[in-house]
């Protein structure tokens, strides 16, 4: 029996980590094909398991789904890339301007926490591409795209409005080059084996990359791969003529560089659109309609160059899209105060893990107290509760999605299977450690089995509980900042947005009050130990 | 001869004084009516109708052919073997014998913290009920070695916290607690303190009013005093004397110090490997040995390996 345990805890490992492999694989605009073909498979999986849960909960009453009330705002999402950030403060932003109240569920940590967030109603509304969809989504990468909104009206989704570009891989040229050789076309390379290429070393690599666009394209050259960060400053200094670069990079704006037409229609199609529920008002949708083919590639480049660059938050970016393009009167981002809004995200993230770890103490303490006179169960349940904390805390929460869907609970869930172990662990430690005279003399004076446990065990493993207890509050305090990839909002909204945006100042907004949440649960902890706890008793 | 024994521990408790001619008189009946060690406890075996027609304060405390092994990696010790002992009432009964005796477990078998393999406890009349243990030892007082104080606990709620726990009255918390701390001069201040801020002989006092909290019938006292330098100890055998004589309560003092035991004691047992080998009054063993060595004393009681 025992033998079989190892080989359990490296399955769940597994599991846990192809999980943080989608996770990252979503983050990057084309997957591979083994990495689609695992994420449309578990997508499945997915959706068959919330099927249940979705029929039951999700679909919304008629009267409230018609009207976009401040008692029903429409949850706009991002995933947690500039570019998603920008077109879903768009999107929210204009819907405010036309009197619906939104909210904002963004930066959900990759393609499949954000399509399933939609999905079960968590979100609304939020940015996507077409390419990811039928690639990584449904796994059907030759879907055109009145194929593919049909396929999604089986989840109940609808792709409503296309934006105007398309986010896909391209071939960048020096555009002093690219003029002197009357070049506009990929095809045209083949006839100049004497360019030198460079590329990224993931698309050199890659199946759907090089090798079959030189098979497509017959290109004769022998490309190197270099760092893409590097890449757009060397075609500038000539020091290198082709590149790969993604179509709506914000540097491409303010360089010198020429992107080549896909003429043999190579790249896979990554139209930007906006995937909505089909319970989402008309009204509402008939707004976002308003966007239709609006943001041209160079526009969005463009936008993309102001976050990057000018430093300008996704939010004010859009707001600027929307004056400029005369959606709104005035640009006024309704921004709440920063004072407000780390007040906001510290009162939530105060919330998910205040809960959590009162649920944990309610479980683990009694639980801890019912087992550790059995040597037996006692090591089995520190055992579990040890395998649980193996589990990374996104592989965690990715696990838990299928099963609870997003936001606060998976969250909480997640929380608090973490907080298991350092509380049962150190209540057992303090129980078992316990002077044996002291218990003997404790029976011998006549006391009962409660007695002896709440008068005399129980007060002395007491500091070592406490200890326990804040440990796992600690923890809770750090690990719920992971909570924001899957909506659950709270401290990580700021520092993973910041980590986007790279916006030092953000990741600070939430990483400051994060810390100063530490030492406040520390000095509470002591506080509690000081009233409950003999001086000469305490750690 | 069970009411010749009986005689005898009636004479020597009431008679402690007496002239030496006549406790040889009465030593001498004993030793000439001496039967095997086991069979003088036939006597606790009177039923309750005769020992109370004999108007003899009734035996809280007995083991009847008491039987206890512990299997450990180097073999199987019997700690007790057909142990059969009369502990006779209100009187200080030192079992005594080096490391390793049974003496330790002869005492818990007394409050069911050992449980016999074989043989009886009779406590207050009755064979234990080990079903019902709290309740019969909240009438037996017990005190350990060393720290058996509750560290998170006041000194007064050491004392008091069974006393609390079985749902006495403050004021009778307050009255018995009042009268067993000045018996044994523990200070007031003294009771609001944590054990470790007390000296270990005020520890051991607070053990000990704590023990007799209850007013127990029976105290068990496993080497309460054996942590103590020998000036403290010679103050706590005061104050333990005059608990005594104001509760004079079936006590059971285990120790390995014969001296302790000659000076507390009414009684002596010897337990050697688990059996017991000596079991007289201090007063019979005083006169029958002539050496004043207690060490070697004791050595001279386990040699005999038998009944004297």
């Amino acid at each position: 029996m025992k033998r079989r345990w190892p080989a359990l805890a490296l399955l769940c490992l597994v599991g846990a980590s192809t999980m943080i492999d989608l996770a990252s694989a979503a983050f990057a605009p084309v997957a591979t094909a083994t990495a689609a073909n695992t994420a449309a498979s578990t997508a499945k999986t997915t959706a068959i398991a919330t099927s249940a849960a979705n029929t039951t909960g999700a679909p919304k009453p008629f009267a409230e789904a018609i009207s976009g009330n401040a008692h029903n705002p429409l949850q706009i999402g991002s995933k947690a890339f500039s570019e998603s950030y920008l077109l879903a403060e768009i999107v929210a932003q204009l819907l405010q301007s036309r009197g619906f109240a939104v909210e904002r569920k963004l930066g959900l940590g990759g393609t499949l926490i954000a399509f399933e967030a939609i999905r079960n109603g968590t979100i609304d509304i939020y940015p996507e591409y077409t390419g990811t969809l039928t690639q990584a989504v449904l796994q059907q990468p030759t879907l055109d795209f009145a194929q593919l909104a049909s396929a999604l009206q089986t989840y109940e989704l609808a792709m409503p409005v296309a934006l105007g570009f398309s986010n896909s891989y391209a071939m960048a040229i020096n555009a002093d080059l690219a003029q002197q050789l009357a070049m506009s076309k990929i095809s045209e390379l083949a006839a100049h084996p004497e360019l030198q290429f460079g590329f990224s070393h993931e698309f050199l690599q890659r199946g759907d990359g090089w090798p079959a666009l030189s098979r497509t394209y017959g290109l004769p050259h022998q490309p190197v791969g270099l760092e893409h960060a590097l890449a757009y400053a060397a075609i500038e200094q000539r020091k290198l003529d082709v590149t790969d670069a993604y179509t709506t990079d914000g540097e491409l704006s303010v360089r010198n560089i020429t992107l080549l037409a896909d003429d043999l229609g190579f790249f896979p199609g990554y139209d930007a659109v906006l995937l909505a529920r089909r319970d989402v008002p008309d009204a509402a949708i008939a707004v976002l309609r308003q966007l239709q083919q609006r943001i041209s590639e160079e526009r969005m480049r463009e936008l993309n160059y102001r976050v990057a660059q000018h430093g300008l938050s996704p939010a004010q970016a859009a707001a600027q899209f929307l004056q400029e393009e005369g959606f709104v009167g005035t640009a006024s981002v309704s921004a709440r105060s920063r004072w407000q809004r780390i007040g906001d995200y510290t009162l939530a993230h105060l919330q998910l893990t205040a809960t959590a770890l009162l649920l944990a103490c309610v479980v683990a303490v009694p639980l801890a107290l019912a087992l550790f006179r059995f040597t037996h169960a006692a090591g089995v349940l520190l055992y579990f509760t040890g395998l649980i904390q193996t589990i990374p805390a996104l592989a965690l929460l990715a696990l838990l999605i299928p099963w609870v869907g997003l936001g606060q609970f998976p969250a909480i869930i997640a929380l608090f299977l973490y907080s298991l172990l350092p509380i049962v662990r150190n209540t057992l430690t303090g129980l078992l450690g316990v002077d044996p005279l002291l218990k003997q003399v404790a029976a011998g004076m006549g006391m009962n089995a409660t007695q002896q446990l709440l008068r005399v065990e129980l007060p002395l493993a007491l500091p070592t509980l406490l200890a326990g207890v804040k440990t796992a509050a600690i923890i809770s305090i750090g690990t719920a900042t992971l909570a924001a990839f899957v909506g659950a909002g709270g401290l990580g909204e700021p520092i993973i947005t910041g980590l986007t945006l790279n916006d030092h100042t953000l990741i600070l907004e939430g990483a400051i009050p994060a810390a100063m949440l530490a030492i406040g649960v520390e000095l509470l902890f002591s506080a509690v130990e000081k009233h409950w706890v003999p001086a000469h008793l305490r750690h | 001869m069970p009411r010749c024994a009986r005689a005898t521990r009636t004479l020597h408790a009431t008679t402690t004084r007496r002239s030496k001619q006549r406790q040889a008189a009465a030593a001498t009946t004993i030793a000439s009516t001496a039967a095997p060690l086991h069979r003088r406890n036939d006597a606790a075996a009177l039923p309750f109708l005769l020992r109370t027609c004999l108007n003899v304060r009734m035996s809280e405390l007995r083991l009847v052919a008491a039987h206890k092994t512990y299997v450990t990696a180097n073999g199987t010790i019997t700690a007790l073997d057909n142990v059969s002992v009369d502990f006779p009432a209100g009187l200080v009964t030192a079992v005594i014998g080096p490391s390793g005796c049974g003496k330790s477990t002869l005492l818990k078998a007394c409050n069911g913290l050992v449980a016999l393999e074989r043989g009886a406890v009779i406590a207050f009349g009755a064979p234990m009920d080990y079903d019902a243990l709290p309740a019969l030892r909240r009438r037996m007082g017990y005190a350990v070695q060393g720290n058996g104080l509750f560290p998170h606990l006041s000194a007064s709620d050491n004392i008091t916290l069974m006393a609390r726990l079985s749902g006495w009255s403050p004021q009778r918390i307050e009255q018995q607690l009042g009268l067993l701390t000045s018996l044994c001069q523990l200070p007031q201040a003294l009771l609001a303190q944590f054990p470790h801020q007390l000296s270990g002989g005020q520890q051991q006092r607070v053990g000990l009013c704590r023990a007799l909290m209850l007013k127990p019938g029976v105290l068990l006292l496993d080497e309460p005093f054996a942590a103590i330098d020998p000036i403290t100890r010679v103050e706590i055998y005061r104050d333990f004397k005059a608990l005594h004589s104001a509760n004079p309560v079936t006590t059971v003092l285990v120790t390995h110090d014969m001296r302790e035991a000659l000076r507390l004691a009414d009684h002596i047992l010897v337990m050697h490997n688990g059996r017991l080998v000596y079991n007289r009054s201090k007063a019979q063993l005083l006169q029958s040995v002539h050496d004043d060595d207690a060490e070697a004393l004791l050595l001279s009681l386990i040699e005999r390996r038998g009944p004297a």
